[in-house]
């Protein structure tokens, strides 16, 4: 996270400029300002020149009058030309549409300095023609080329290069020369060797297909398929440098595409190790199945909720960012108190009746599940701190959500912080002691029902925590946890109970599992197939990878 | 758990003819009272066929109760057998020779295959349009999955959590199998257009009913004559100390394999004749949820007697078809609720109460009213209230029924009787449409009449548990020793 978080600081940014780019303001000549006047002009003549003039010297500041003017979104007003902006909710259940100055890009002011708004589009609104809308869409594609906003700018090159379009060979190239971005100038390049396999002359292709091979990007090889196909060229020096340059490509596709599952895998894993974590040691220590385990994740991610509205409503929006920050702990705090409680009223009066806890803490799951429903209603999503937005492009076409990333490091440093407490603490150590051994320990002064309780809290807390990092890539409602909660109990009974470490590699080799086999067969017949192989498994190993040693014949 | 015996022994006359009285009784009000009733019309068809629906359950139940009341496995999966049962089932009924609504437009077979672009039948569902085939199916199916399920999984010794976690995950892959179009098996939508007279038509729904009743107590021998024979004892045998069979040369994996696979067959038992009362069978009954509902049943009406699972399918079901059309915002609490309570209070379900009130028979109570007006009771539940303009004394029959039989419970039972009269008390007046319109005014979606219950039973509850107020109760609810 820390390595990519400038990078995703500048990414995030480029999304809000993405979001805001209708209302970005910009500046623009008198004469061109005079010419888009003049679009709307009912003299034919006047019309065309116009074009002719905008074709010539338009820039990339024009682009969102014509975008306007091509959907019909502009409207001279008394000589102030106005783009009708994307509708706004101005308040509940009606949306209007704001007025932006067509030649800066601000919101119109009346009097009083307010922005306008209308509700509805004006009858005098400039319309283009058929013919006019070819050849304006043309300028757009054009002028995207050298467009003011990066994100905007390299998809017009991108959408230039699947194309194959020809006739902007010439300005990628002149574009190329100058000194650009790095991410403009790939863009650049990858577009306009993706033309010339189709369009070049000779030595052009060849360099071409060993460029877009090198590359190695699954946007090349359309191009290059599609010269194979059709068999532009009977050049077999050609051919054979774009069967190469194939071969390279897909090589490398395999390659990212099994590092790309060995990461979601990773993600998914991580998760499923902190829920399991806390359900392990429960089991463990007090041989309570936890059902409702997945309910204190699910408070976790509620939490998270509740704080993040909290921040919206009442604090600056310059801090919204740092909710994250008050979250985690937090969610770890209402799912342990949360725990504690319920253990104190309910888990504590069955201990030594395993099935009995599973149906107790089934109702309490449906209970939680409930009062959650009344409170908040069904599914909510919440605003993701900005620096979890974006991805980190590692090399060509291999992309890493920041999310997901996140999500990896936070659920291992969790995941150390429990070995620690488990490890290094008092707690950690009557909590070993009373898990080898609940008599001894009690007769040595070990007050177990305490730590009964505390341990309890700990693994809710875990759950909790859990639970808060799961809004940042997924939406949450009440009954989310419960799709989570099967799973993890198959990675305690893959993991065994006799060591934490059982729990990890359990929990990551069902995520890798899972996300490897869901290539090749659908989600739903992964899962299934997962679940033959975990009791195929139990077959070899029937206490799970760690089990737990002790010299009784029975447990 | 472990001191409850599943058979009790006991030489006392009274209550040796109390039992078969009562055992006659539930016999003729079954299959006598209830289709007679309904032939008069008093009940109506829509209740026969729920009650046909809730005895197929209870069936179901039975095999849960085997499972775990008596080999102590908690199986979270009996609702995947019920389904191979029911889908067995349902397949033969949606085809044409069973009485399926096919069309012409959907060539003739079912119509979901239309809709996934199957124009003919596959060979595998051409088997199914003989009803014996599907029957044979319907309980081989579940048999043959349960066995090798249970064979792999207990020869591996997997044991208490470690089964109902993989049970559990074995129902969920289940589940999500069969929501796949590609199965073939109508996906999320399930199967259906059955012949809609089969819960529809008086004559059907008798049928069904009478079959499933007739199933019931065969299969409820058949189970009552496995537990109390060498076998049942080698069940509880199992539950309590399994290590010790294995030294005595026993093979409790064989044991463990024979009542899963026994459940398994009760539970699609269940399923095929839950199917054509239902209508329509969706892979949602087959939900991890719903064999934990199953459980439930169980635990309520009293593990490790038969019985009492029956009582308890009932008894869960109809409360929940009562309380979810009262207050469905409100449900979930009362089921979740429910299982801690069971779980924490009452860790002997309905039997315990039931051993109480025979307690009181054993020692000479008169009981025959009570039961008389529970069965009316219980009735109550089942009549048509739109035709009682016809039949006013059996209306106020049913009322004086159901003061007297609270008041003999109140009488002749100790503080838990409070409880159970409450219960029925509340449930009778409900039926007989009685509850006066106050008590429907809501608060959090709640109506006023189930504060007042609660109030009612937790106030019995922490009655009886004050000293003084327990010893004045003991005084006065003294059984009558005169006989």
């Amino acid at each position: 996270m820390f390595l990519v978080s400038k990078n995703s600081t500048v990414f995030s940014l480029l999304i809000l400029l993405c979001l805001l780019s209708s209302m970005t303001s910009y500046a623009m000549t008198e004469s061109l300002q005079q010419t888009l006047i003049n679009l709307g002009d009912p003299d034919k003549n006047i019309r065309q020149q116009s074009y002719g003039t905008l074709m010539k010297e338009g820039d990339a500041t024009i682009i969102p009058v014509l975008e306007a003017f091509i959907s019909g979104l502009l409207e001279n007003r008394s000589g102030l030309l106005v783009i009708y902006g994307p509708r706004v909710q101005v308040e509940k259940g009606r949306r209007e549409y704001p007025l932006l100055d067509a030649f800066t890009g601000k919101p119109v002011l009346d009097p009083t300095g307010r922005p306008i708004y209308t509700e509805n589009l004006s009858s005098s609104m400039i319309r283009a023609n058929r013919t006019e809308r070819v050849t304006v869409l043309d300028l757009i594609k054009i002028l995207s080329l050298s467009h003011f906003d990066t994100e905007k700018r390299i998809a017009a090159i991108v959408a230039a290069g699947d194309r194959s379009d020809a006739t902007l060979a010439p300005i990628l190239q002149k574009q190329l020369q100058a000194n650009l971005e790095k991410r403009i100038s790939d863009a650049l390049a990858e577009s306009l060797a993706a033309i010339r396999i189709t369009h070049g002359s000779k030595s052009e292709k060849l360099q071409a297909a060993r460029f877009l091979g090198e590359t190695g990007s699954a946007r090349g090889a359309l191009p290059l398929r599609h010269a194979l196909a059709n068999k532009t060229d009977n050049d077999a020096e050609i051919m054979i440098a774009v069967q190469d340059a194939l071969t390279k490509i897909d090589r490398y596709q395999k390659l990212i595409g099994f590092i790309q599952d060995l990461f979601s895998g990773l993600s998914l894993g991580s998760i499923l190790v902190l829920m399991a974590l806390g359900l392990a040691v429960i089991f463990g220590l007090m041989g309570v199945i936890n059902m409702a385990h997945g309910e204190f994740m699910m408070l976790g991610a509620f939490t998270a909720y509740v704080v993040s509205e909290i921040f919206k409503r009442y604090l600056p929006p310059g801090i919204f960012n740092y909710y994250f920050l008050c979250a985690v702990p937090a969610a770890f705090l209402i799912s342990a108190l949360a725990g504690l409680f319920c253990e104190w009223a309910l888990i504590r009066h069955l201990y030594g009746r395993p099935l009995e806890t599973l149906l107790a803490t089934w109702g309490l799951s449906l209970v939680l599940i409930q009062s959650v429903r009344v409170l908040f209603g069904d599914t909510l999503s919440l605003t993701p701190p900005e620096w979890f937005v974006g991805s980190w492009e590692v090399s060509t076409d291999l992309v890493f959500p920041i999310n997901r990333l996140f999500i990896i490091i936070f659920c291992a440093l969790c995941t150390l912080l429990f070995y620690m407490i488990v490890q290094k603490t008092k707690l950690g150590l009557l909590l070993r002691s009373t898990v080898q051994d609940r008599e001894t320990s009690s007769s040595l002064g070990v007050p177990t029902r305490r730590v009964d309780g505390l341990t309890f809290a700990l693994g809710t807390g875990l759950a909790g925590l859990a639970g808060c990092v799961i809004p940042l890539y997924d939406k949450i409602n009440p009954s989310m946890g419960q799709g989570y909660v099967v799973d993890s109990f198959m990675v305690v009974v893959l993991g065994g109970l006799g060591k934490l470490a059982g729990v990890i590699i359990g929990g990551v080799g069902l995520g890798f599992l899972t996300k490897f086999i869901e290539p090749f067969l659908q989600a739903v017949y992964g899962k299934a197939l997962v679940l033959g192989m975990i009791i195929v498994f139990l077959q070899w190993r029937p206490a799970g990878l760690f089990p737990s040693k002790g010299r009784l014949v029975d447990e | 758990m472990k001191n409850q015996e599943p058979m009790t022994f006991d030489e006392n006359e009274l209550l040796r003819v109390f039992r078969k009285k009562t055992t006659l009784g539930v016999l003729v009000f079954f299959f006598v009272v209830i289709p007679f009733l309904g032939w008069f019309g008093l009940i109506d068809v829509t209740n026969i066929n729920k009650l046909g629906r809730y005895l197929c359950f209870a069936i179901v139940a039975l095999g849960i109760d085997l499972l775990w009341g008596y080999t102590g496995l908690l199986s979270l999966c009996q609702a995947l057998f019920f389904c191979l049962g029911g889908y067995a089932m349902a397949m033969h009924l949606s085809l044409p020779e069973g009485g399926g609504n096919v069309r012409p437009e959907y060539h003739n077979i079912p119509q979901f295959f239309f809709f996934n672009n199957v124009d003919t039948l596959p060979g595998w569902w051409t088997h199914f349009s003989s009803l014996s085939f599907a029957l044979v199916m319907a309980i081989l199916i579940p048999t043959i999955v349960a066995s090798l399920f249970g064979f792999t999984v207990f020869r591996s010794r997997v044991k208490g959590v470690y089964f109902s976690i993989i049970t559990q995950a074995v129902a969920w892959g289940a589940f999500l199998l069969f929501c796949r179009n590609e199965m073939l098996l109508g996906g999320t939508n399930g199967l259906t257009n059955f012949d809609p007279a089969f819960h529809r038509d008086f004559g059907w729904v008798l049928f069904f009913y009478l079959i499933t009743v007739s199933t019931l107590v065969l299969l409820f021998l058949g189970a009552k004559y496995i537990s109390g024979s060498r076998l049942g004892r080698l069940l509880v045998a199992v539950r309590d100390k399994e290590m010790l069979l294995n030294f005595m040369a026993y093979r409790p994996q064989s044991i463990k394999l024979f009542a899963f696979t026994t459940a398994a067959i009760f539970a699609g038992t269940g399923g095929v004749l839950y199917v054509p009362q239902n209508g329509i069978i969706t892979p949602n009954i087959m939900r991890v949820e719903d064999s934990i509902w199953m459980i439930i049943w169980v635990a309520l009406g009293g593990r490790g007697r038969l019985w009492g699972a029956m009582a308890g399918a009932l008894l869960v079901n109809y409360a929940y078809s009562i309380t979810t059309s009262d207050m469905p915002k409100t449900w979930p609490f009362l089921e979740g609720g429910m299982f801690m309570a069971v779980v924490l209070f009452f860790p002997s379900g309905l039997v315990g109460l039931w051993d109480r009130f025979e307690q009181n028979v054993a020692s000479g109570t008169r009981v025959s009213g009570i039961l008389l007006a529970m069965a009316v009771g219980f009735t109550a539940l089942l009549v048509d209230k739109s035709n009682w303009g016809l039949y006013v004394p059996y209306h106020l029959t049913a009322l004086i029924a159901c003061v007297t039989m609270s008041f003999l419970v109140i009488r002749s039972l100790n503080p838990s009787g409070i409880v159970l009269a409450t219960i029925t008390f509340f449930f009778g007046v409900e039926a007989l449409g009685l509850m006066p319109e106050t008590m429907r005014i809501t608060w959090i979606g709640v109506p006023l009449k189930y504060y007042i219950l609660f109030i009612i039973l937790v106030g019995a509850g922490v009655l009886s548990h004050i000293g003084v107020f327990r010893q004045a109760l003991r005084k006065y609810y003294e059984p009558a020793t005169e006989h």
